[in-house]
């Protein structure tokens, strides 16, 4: 972490805010992405994301703020004349020109002659493995390939930062993750900035240094996938990132850094976290599905009982959901590591720690992503 | 066994794939009738027609070659073929300059009044084609538009005659006709070009000139070259407006086609003469169809 903080700061933004007639994109945000960062600017669809990248790239102007690059101010430098380039969504390949002119084009508009390119568009090609499609033209390669296409092309030119605007999106699921895994050598390997668009969590939490979890043109959290995963900020972004259970609570005793939360007819322990929650405050209790023991050999700091109401095999584990009084709590157990040998209906013990829960203010609940 | 067997035959027969081809089948018949009895019987017949022979105010059933030979005899005929071809040509380069930007700005740069401005542009296409013609008699006339306002301007103090009855104004009223066609597939090629393909020209160092050289023009040549042909077509076989605007000088190889089936009552050696025309056109616009098919134009 030191190690990072004390890097260069390679793109920054400022207060930056974009308006669509009368439509908030972008509201208020700072971004202090550093030196060979894999950043991710994470999100549901509209939630801006896509807008702030096209800001960095010069493709859009901020309707309010400045946006430096490598610590110069180049909110209104236009786009051509920016050190940063981008690989879209559907990869705009070209399609009038054959892969080696595609690559070439970012090489020809600096003035570098066909012969002094020769040898970049070589090396590019053989980083993303495509040496031997050099005469082929867009219509004539797979997604996969068109990807890996877009990639050298933004490459070539050696950017400060390269932008990736859900390039996986359009890749059906065994080729995306073998995709996750070239991406991020290549980013490794190049110590290239990447800042890296979507609303993929796993992809988000697999490949990146840092995400910001963005929500209706502002950002919730930024953090290292383990802060962002183990302790969300937000509802929002508890519910965003992976499975969650949230349960509602009142606090009915405060300690120096532990609250006491009643949940139906159970106390928990929670530890304080930078919301401002008083004695006899209702909150939002959430809690990781895989932290809910189930039947614990020891006793753990918080406990209570609930009934078997379903069990579902989902390959490496059980989802198991257990209901007490009128709320629901999932917890995942590895397949090995558990007898199920109970009937519906039957208690069961769940005990988790107190680090792993969450508590939140109740008037957050709201913006909880609810999938149907 | 026996039976199983053909029933599955059955069931393919009625599978949705034939279904499919037994529908575009039947669609395909009113517009195949219509080719055939609208474009292919004339032509055919124009062309058996080429090879017989008239006589005083008779046709006479005769198989001759002399219709033919009789254009490569006399060169007024192909002189007058050359110079139509040049004056396609201006026509449509001239078409094509003046309709470009138009189909640029009205496709890629205008946000709002898009459509409003795009028929606009048609609109002349729903006015007569004669008195759009006639018009421009009174723009370039004698006591036209372009006189009225140079005389009370001062500049000249007689009417100028250079406007009217020769080749500018043929040129000009063609182009003119012309425009919305060469417009009409520029504007289609133009708008179809997606964003995100400029946007990736501009982030990867291509200004909005570049840019334009580089990705918006070469995809728009497909439209350019359809509207090229379109208005090349229009220009070359035209003879009313030579007719109505072009005096002596003007006259196009048109005229002399049109001469040939009216006043000279020569079918035969007119069905001769449009048929060269229609040969040598069909060259011209294969050589234009393989020069505009480049690689890779946007495919589904």
């Amino acid at each position: 972490m030191d190690k990072e903080s004390s890097n260069f700061s390679q793109i920054v933004l400022k207060n930056v805010s974009k308006v669509f007639q009368d439509f908030v994109a972008v509201d208020n945000i700072n971004l202090d992405i550093k030196k060979s960062e894999f950043f991710s600017l994470l999100g549901p669809s509209g939630c801006g994301k896509t807008t702030t990248l096209r800001m960095i790239a010069g493709l859009e102007s901020p309707t309010s703020g400045k946006i430096f690059l490598g610590g110069k101010d180049v909110t209104n430098v236009p786009a051509y004349k920016r050190d940063v380039n981008t690989v879209f969504q559907d990869y705009a390949i070209f399609p009038h020109m054959n892969v080696w002119d595609n690559i070439y084009f970012p090489l020809k508009m600096k003035g570098i002659s066909k012969k002094e390119a020769a040898p970049k568009i070589e090396k590019v090609l053989k980083l993303v493995n495509m040496l031997n499609f050099s005469n082929r033209y867009s219509h004539q390669l797979s997604g996969g390939q068109r990807q890996r296409i877009a990639l050298a092309r933004a490459l070539v030119n050696e950017p400060q930062a390269l932008l990736l605007d859900e390039p996986l999106g359009a890749l059906d699921f065994k080729l995306r993750v073998a995709m996750q895994t070239v991406l991020k050598d290549i980013q490794q390997e190049l110590g290239i900035t990447f800042i890296y668009v979507t609303h993929d969590q796993t992809e988000a939490i697999t490949m990146s240094d840092r995400i910001a979890v963005m929500r209706q043109g502002v950002v919730d959290q930024i953090g290292t996938p383990d802060e962002i995963y183990n302790k969300p900020a937000t509802p929002f972004v508890a519910s965003f990132i992976g499975e969650m259970n949230f349960v509602d609570g009142k606090v009915v005793e405060e300690y120096e850094d532990e609250l006491k939360v009643k949940i139906a007819n159970n106390f928990i322990i929670c530890k304080k976290n930078n919301y401002l929650i008083k004695k006899d405050d209702e909150v939002l209790v959430s809690i990781r599905p895989e932290k809910v023991y189930i039947n614990p050999e020891q006793k753990l700091p918080n406990q209570i009982y609930a009934k078997l109401s379903r069990i579902v095999f989902r390959g490496d584990n059980y989802q198991i959901t257990t209901q007490f009084d009128s709320s629901e709590l999932t917890s995942v157990v590895a397949a090995k590591s558990i007898n199920l040998n109970f009937n519906l209906g039957h208690e069961l013990r769940l005990g988790w720690y107190t680090e792993d829960v969450q508590v939140f203010p109740i008037q957050l609940k709201k913006n909880i992503i609810k999938y149907k | 066994m026996k039976n199983v067997k053909s029933s599955t035959k059955q069931l393919a027969f009625y599978s949705p794939k034939n279904i499919n081809n037994a529908r575009s089948f039947i669609l395909g018949i009113p517009i195949t009738v219509w080719l055939v009895l609208i474009v292919l019987v004339p032509v055919l017949l124009m062309f058996i027609m080429s090879f017989k022979q008239k006589s005083g105010y008779e046709i006479l059933n005769v198989f001759t070659f002399n219709n033919y030979l009789e254009f490569f005899k006399n060169e007024t005929y192909w002189k007058l073929l050359l110079k139509s071809f040049r004056m396609a040509f201006i026509v449509s380069i001239v078409a094509i300059i003046s309709g470009y930007p138009l189909a640029y700005f009205i496709s890629r740069r205008l946000r709002k009044f898009r459509n409003f401005f795009y028929m606009l542009i048609i609109t002349p296409l729903w006015v007569s084609y004669l008195v759009r013609i006639i018009a421009w008699r009174t723009i370039l006339g004698n006591r036209g538009l372009i006189n009225t306002a140079l005389l009370n301007l001062g500049i000249i103090k007689e009417p100028l005659s250079i406007f009217l009855y020769n080749q500018v104004s043929v040129v000009i009223t063609l182009t003119y006709i012309a425009i919305p066609f060469v417009f009409i597939p520029l504007y289609t090629s133009l708008e179809k070009i997606p964003n995100n393909i400029i946007d990736a020209a501009r982030d990867l160092g291509a200004s909005e000139f570049n840019t334009f050289i580089n990705v918006i023009f070469p995809l728009s040549l497909p439209g350019l070259v359809t509207g090229f042909m379109l208005s090349f077509i229009i220009a070359l076989g035209d003879y009313i407006i030579p007719a109505q605007l072009g005096g002596n000088t003007g006259i196009m190889y048109g005229n002399v086609v049109w001469a040939q089936f009216g006043g000279a009552f020569n079918w035969p050696f007119g069905s001769a003469l449009g048929f060269i025309l229609f040969f040598i056109a069909a060259i011209v616009l294969i050589i234009a169809q393989i020069f505009g098919s480049k690689e890779g134009i946007f495919v589904e």
